[in-house]
């Protein structure tokens, strides 16, 4: 797939190979995808597709854009809705142009969560929600005092009274992703700006660390599922790219030690190499470094769930989001290859495709490098922006050991699966 | 039992009878031993040619008729003359033995009956009636009366002669075996602990069920046939579900399923490439080494997987900075294995080579490709 010179195997693709496959010793057309399922509005970047599976067997399509929890709704006419964290206290008490006024109840000065400007209002009789994007949700200007908020333009529902929802819109810092993990029938997502957050399959998200105390969980970059606890790094108020800290053994919902002893924190002080995401290997976990990787087992302890037992260094994950977990490994891009850590020894497995990849990726481009799993056909795909020929995906067949390039019509920045 | 003694005659043409008073030595034995202890007996020791009938009953409470499992009535009897050699004459008489059933509504039902001459002393088993299940389920539960009646009919007896007969019911039982079933309902508790740090338990709750068949009969013999069935709720069953699909989101808020299924990219085509290395075939023909050569043509191999595919094959001699390229429209989509021709003259010292296939609708499956070329001398230069 790079530049195969003449003594090499006359099998090898030159560069310019794409969008085909190489199975059963031939070439075949990849897949392609249809019209559009679902439309979350333009200019919208769809993050995560994520198949939330609940104990009693409903099942939730969830999609993740950089300000939203969206999801897909398939009852007749349905679209999807918003499960972002949506504050409804209180009740309106008139609407007059811009200005929207609410009763003694709404403390929307005061009140959880910090309403901000850019976040959306509707009042709920004027609202369709399982059919979004409803054209009545209005912008918040500002929040000029407990009870009175202004617009950036007049409200168009018909109501003035009543019920109403202000969304709280989440952001997402500048080429980073959200990290979700799935554990106790909920549906954990977070990032660098936004606070640990918590969806249960119904009604809306909220704070996902809901420790008495205070909030521990603040703005975590990564997050996994490991010894029946949620563990979460690099996140803080002021953030702390060494630390990881996990929560209340079989309590996601609470990391703060006072609230819960079995909660804890650690921080790796190695500061020239920061934190870069997590992964659970056979029965480790493991604290991806820029330059290293950790290793932890369980150690059956409460206050001590996790015992770090070695650092490998040398080789690290540069590109956060392209972390891939898959049948009991991870496969991530470290500086000049790609590898699948089985065990604590990572295996390149690069080779074909590395050497043009890396010279047509700067660094910039290297780190938002993203990944994913396709279980249906065995791939690991990492989804490129290179400098000169725009976005690619560069995919690995497990099971053949076989690299392909694909480059799609769309701009594809998020893969998931979900509930037909 | 409670005992009704009929003691009377019949009218001449036996259609009207007459109680008469006197014993007719009915007697019950609830044991169920052998006449000798005991037994329902009657005499007919009348000088008169009349018929004696006696009849004796009991009321019975009979439950869960719907259950039962098998119901037989058996009785044996017995009839003989009071003294052989009496008298010849009493040979034309006859002893007749009923048994019948009476349901709680008050209707009788036959069970068996059997008619017997006179003679010397005998013993028959003369009613075995397995059917009786069929009759108690049909009247259902409530008091049952079971009766027994015996005629003895003294006929073509010299008047006044001195004859008599007597006939025993003996051993008479109804065998009810009634089916049923206990349900106990219980823990099964499973602990365990594990290797790993956390001890852990489960916990399975199950039901039992004890089913079986008592009988009890005459022998108080019982017998219990079970079965044990232990069912758990550990985990529903469930299924494998594969009513998933794998979707692509865009950076334009659009989210599209994909898979194999689609030949296109939201109906737009999919420009696919295969490019090889760059080859002077020295891999394959060592003296083609630093030779010029010229390709006359490139057979394609496929997988016919869909009709009137478009295939174009390039070549290169400048490391694919230009292309000689031939288009063809390949396939009926038989699946069948074939190949393509695809003719060049194009002379060169390297060579790339393209196959190209863009479509929205389309498939294909390349299994390889030959090239055809020759020789076409030394290094020159051609400036």
């Amino acid at each position: 797939m790079h530049h195969p010179s003449m003594n090499m195997d006359g099998s090898y693709a030159n560069w310019g190979t794409k969008n085909v496959i190489v199975d059963e010793y031939s070439i075949q057309k990849r897949g392609g995808y249809d019209t559009a399922d679902r439309n979350l509005g333009s200019s919208v970047e769809v993050q995560h597709i994520v198949l939330f599976v609940l104990k009693d067997g409903t099942r939730k399509t969830l999609m993740l854009t950089p300000t939203n929890l969206c999801q897909k709704e398939t009852g007749a006419s349905e679209t999807w809705s918003y499960k972002t964290l949506t504050y409804t206290t209180g009740l309106i008490s008139g609407v007059s142009g811009t200005t929207i006024t609410g009763d003694g109840d709404v403390n929307w000065d005061t009140g959880s969560p910090d309403l901000s400007a850019g976040d959306k209002f509707i009042i709920g009789t004027d609202h369709s929600a399982s059919i979004e994007e409803d054209a009545n949700w209005g912008t918040l200007a500002s929040i000029t005092d407990d009870t009175h908020l202004e617009l950036d333009a007049s409200y168009t529902g018909a109501a003035t009274t009543g019920a109403y929802k202000i969304r709280k819109v989440y952001s997402t810092p500048t080429n980073e992703r959200w990290s979700y993990a799935i554990m106790d029938n909920q549906f954990f997502f977070g990032n660098g700006n936004t606070n640990l957050q918590a969806y249960s399959g119904s009604g809306y998200a909220s704070d996902g660390d809901t420790s008495g105390t205070s909030m521990v969980a603040v703005k975590p970059r990564y997050m996994a599922s490991y010894a029946s606890r949620l563990i979460i790094a690099d996140y803080g108020s002021t953030r702390d790219p060494l630390a990881l800290a996990w929560s209340g053994n079989g309590d996601p919902n609470t990391f703060n030690a006072t609230d819960d002893t079995s909660a804890g924190s650690v921080a790796f002080l190695e500061s020239e190499s920061f934190i870069t995401g997590l992964g659970v290997v056979g029965t480790q976990l493991v604290v991806y470094k820029r330059e290293a990787l950790i290793f932890g087992s369980q150690t059956g302890v409460s206050a001590a769930p996790i015992n770090f037992t070695k650092e490998r260094p040398g080789i690290g994950c540069i590109a956060p989001y392209s972390i891939i977990p898959f049948m009991g490994k991870n496969a991530f891009m470290g500086r000049e290859d790609f590898y699948v850590l089985e065990s604590n020894i990572p295996q390149p497995i690069g080779e074909p495709i590395r050497y043009d990849l890396f010279r047509k990726m700067g660094k910039a481009e290297a780190q938002t490098v993203w990944g994913f799993h396709n279980a249906d056909d065995s791939t690991l795909n990492w989804f490129v922006t290179t400098k000169a020929d725009g976005n690619l995906i560069f995919s690995w067949n497990y099971v053949t050991m076989e690299w392909i390039i694909k480059e799609y019509n769309d701009v594809i920045t998020g893969v998931g699966r979900g509930a037909v | 039992m409670s005992e009704v003694i009929l003691n009377g005659t019949f009218d001449s043409n036996l259609d009207n009878w007459t109680n008469a008073s006197g014993d007719v030595d009915w007697e019950y034995d609830a044991t169920g031993a052998d006449h000798d202890g005991g037994s329902a007996k009657m005499e007919h020791i009348s000088t008169e040619n009349t018929t004696l009938r006696a009849r004796m009953y009991q009321n019975i409470t009979i439950s869960n008729t719907s259950t039962i499992n098998t119901a037989v009535m058996t009785a044996w009897v017995q009839w003989n003359d009071a003294a052989a050699g009496q008298n010849d004459e009493v040979d034309n008489s006859t002893a007749k033995f009923w048994v019948q059933l009476k349901d709680p509504n008050n209707d009788f039902w036959n069970i068996g009956s059997a008619e017997y001459n006179y003679g010397d002393l005998q013993s028959v088993e003369f009613l075995s009636n397995e059917n009786v299940k069929a009759r108690l389920q049909a009247g259902g539960d409530g008091t049952w009366g079971v009766y027994l009646i015996c005629d003895i009919a003294r006929a073509n007896v010299t008047p006044a002669a001195v004859a008599w007969m007597v006939a025993w019911f003996d051993d008479i039982s109804l065998d009810i075996v009634q089916g049923y079933s206990d349900t106990v309902t219980g823990t099964i508790e499973v602990s365990s602990s594990a290797s790993h740090l956390a001890a852990y338990s489960d916990t399975s709750t199950g039901t039992i069920e004890v089913s079986g068949s008592s009988s009890d009969s005459a022998g108080f013999a019982d017998t219990s046939t079970g079965t044990i069935n232990v069912t758990s709720n550990i985990g529903s069953a469930q299924t494998i579900r594969n009513d998933y699909a794998y979707y692509l989101g865009t950076d334009n808020g659009t989210i599209h399923e994909t898979s194999s299924e689609f030949k296109g990219d939201a109906g737009v085509v999919i420009p696919c490439t295969y490019i090889t290395k760059d080859t002077d075939f020295s891999d394959q023909n060592q003296p083609m080494n630093d030779r010029w050569k010229t390709v006359y043509a490139v057979k394609v191999f496929y997988e016919d997987m869909y009709s009137s595919t478009a295939i174009t094959v390039g070549i290169s001699t400048d490391g694919g900075t230009t292309w000689s390229t031939m288009s063809k429209t390949l396939g009926t989509g038989d699946e069948t294995r074939k190949d393509a021709t695809y003719h060049f003259m194009v002379t060169g010292q390297f060579f790339r080579f393209k196959i190209f296939s863009g479509s929205a609708s389309t498939t294909f499956k390349l299994l390889g490709f030959e090239v055809e070329y020759d020789d076409s001398g030394e290094h020159w230069v051609t400036a």
